[in-house]
C-alpha cells in the first residue's frame, strides 16, 4: 500500500528527445529571424519593437509550454504563472498613464497652457480683423506652442538633468 | 540507498513527514516554485518599466547608444542560454526515466554539468562585454565618462547594467543551485518517482532563459 501511495496518481509525462531537439531548433531559427529583421532594418521605432516582441513572445511560449512542461502541468499552476503577466500588465498600464501625462500636467501648471492657447486664439482673431497688427500677434501665438513642444521631451537632451 | 526507513512506519525516504503522499509533496513544491517565478517576473517588471520610460522619453538617445552594444556577443549568449535550457530539460527527462531502485545518474549529471558550463560561458561573454563598456567609461549615473555619445547616454547604460546585472546575478545563483542539484543527482536522489527538486531548479533556469529572450532584442537590436 505504501508503494501505491508513493506512486501518486499520475506518472510524469516524458517528452521525446525529438520534440526537445525540434523545439531547440525552432528557438534557434527564431533567434536568427529576430537578428535578421533587425540587421536588415526592415522596421523602425514602435513597429520594430512590436515585431521583436512578437518573436520573443513566440520563443518564450515554446520554452514555457515544452521545456517548462506547462502543457502537462496542472492547470492551476499555469493560471498562477500567467497571473504574473496580468499583474505586470496592470503595473505597466497605470505607470504608463503617469508617464504619458506628467509632462502635460507640468505644462499646465508651469505655463498655464489653456489660458495661453485661448489668448493665442484671441490674438489670431484680432490679427485677422486688423492686418496691420498681424506680426506681433503671431509671435505671441508661437510662444505657447514652443513651450508645449519642449514639454513633450521627445528631443530630450536637455532633460537629462531634470529626471 | 534504501527507500524505506524502519521506525514504526513505512514510507519512502524522500517523503517528508508532513505530507500524506509523494504526489501531495510534489504538487506543493511545484505550486511554490510557480509562485516564486511569479515574484521573479514582477521583480524584473520594475526594470522593464524603467526601460519603457527611458526609451519613450529619449528614443533618439536610446537608438544611438544601443549601437555601443555588440549584437554578435548578445546573439552568442542567447544561443548559449537556449542550449542550456535544452540540457536542463534533458536532465529532467533522464530523471523521469530513471529506475527508483537503481537510478542511472551518468547522463543526468552530465546534462546538469553541461548546463553549468553554459552558465559559466554566458558569464564569460558578459564579463568581456562589461569590461569593454567600463573601459570606455560607459557606466551608469555620475560615474559616466564616455565620449562621443549624446548627453544623456548614461541613462541607457543605467538601464542596460541594471537589467543585465540582475539577470547576471540570477545566472550566478543558478550555477549554485544547479551545482547542489548536480551533487544530489549524483547521489541517486532523483528518479522516476521523485525528482521535483531537479524539476524546480530546471524551472528556475528556464525563467532565466525567458528573461534573456526579452532582454536580447530590447537592448541589442534597437532600430
Amino acid at each position: 500500500m505504501s508503494s501505491a501511495a508513493a506512486h501518486g496518481h499520475d506518472e510524469p509525462h516524458v517528452t521525446s528527445l525529438q520534440v526537445y531537439l525540434g523545439i531547440f531548433g525552432a528557438l534557434l531559427v527564431l533567434t536568427v529571424l529576430t537578428v535578421y529583421v533587425s540587421a536588415a532594418e526592415l522596421f523602425h521605432g514602435w513597429t520594430s519593437i512590436g515585431v521583436a516582441m512578437g518573436i520573443a513572445i513566440v520563443k518564450a511560449s515554446l520554452v514555457a509550454t515544452i521545456f517548462m512542461h506547462m502543457k502537462w502541468d496542472r492547470k492551476f499552476n499555469v493560471i498562477v504563472f500567467l497571473s504574473s503577466l496580468w499583474f505586470a500588465g496592470l503595473f505597466f498600464t497605470f505607470t504608463w498613464f503617469d508617464l504619458s501625462n506628467r509632462t502635460r500636467v507640468h505644462d499646465i501648471q508651469q505655463h498655464n497652457l489653456p489660458t495661453l492657447e485661448k489668448k493665442a486664439e484671441a490674438a489670431e482673431k484680432e490679427a485677422a480683423a486688423t492686418p496691420a497688427a498681424a506680426e506681433p500677434a503671431k509671435e505671441e501665438a508661437k510662444a505657447p506652442a514652443k513651450a508645449k513642444a519642449a514639454g513633450e521631451g521627445k528631443a530630450g537632451k536637455g532633460k537629462a538633468g531634470k529626471h | 540507498m534504501s527507500t524505506e526507513h524502519a521506525e514504526d512506519h513505512e514510507h519512502p525516504s524522500y517523503l517528508a513527514h508532513h505530507f500524506h503522499t509523494v504526489q501531495q509533496q510534489v504538487d506543493s513544491a511545484k505550486l511554490g516554485m510557480w509562485l516564486f517565478l511569479v515574484t521573479e517576473v514582477l521583480f524584473f517588471s520594475g526594470l522593464f518599466m524603467a526601460y519603457i520610460a527611458v526609451r519613450t522619453w529619449y528614443p533618439e538617445m536610446f537608438l544611438d547608444t544601443s549601437y555601443q552594444l555588440d549584437w554578435k556577443l548578445g546573439a552568442v549568449n542567447t544561443i548559449v542560454l537556449l542550449f542550456s535550457s535544452l540540457t536542463v530539460a534533458l536532465a529532467v527527462r533522464e530523471a523521469q526515466l530513471a529506475d527508483p531502485q537503481n537510478p542511472q545518474t551518468g547522463k543526468m549529471v552530465g546534462y546538469i554539468a553541461l548546463t553549468i558550463l553554459c552558465a559559466m560561458g554566458f558569464l564569460l561573454v558578459k564579463y568581456i562585454e562589461y569590461s569593454a563598456k567600463i573601459d570606455h567609461g560607459f557606466v551608469p549615473g555620475f560615474l559616466f565618462s564616455g565620449q562621443g555619445l549624446l548627453d544623456n547616454a548614461h541613462l541607457f547604460f543605467g538601464v542596460y547594467f541594471c537589467m543585465t546585472g540582475l539577470h547576471g546575478i540570477h545566472v550566478v545563483l543558478g550555477i549554485g543551485v544547479l551545482t547542489w542539484i548536480g551533487i544530489r543527482a549524483s547521489r541517486g536522489d532523483f528518479h522516476k518517482r521523485y525528482h521535483v527538486p531537479l524539476e524546480n531548479a530546471g524551472l528556475y533556469w528556464h525563467l532565466v532563459d525567458l528573461i534573456w529572450i526579452f532582454l536580447f532584442p530590447l537592448l541589442y537590436l534597437v532600430k
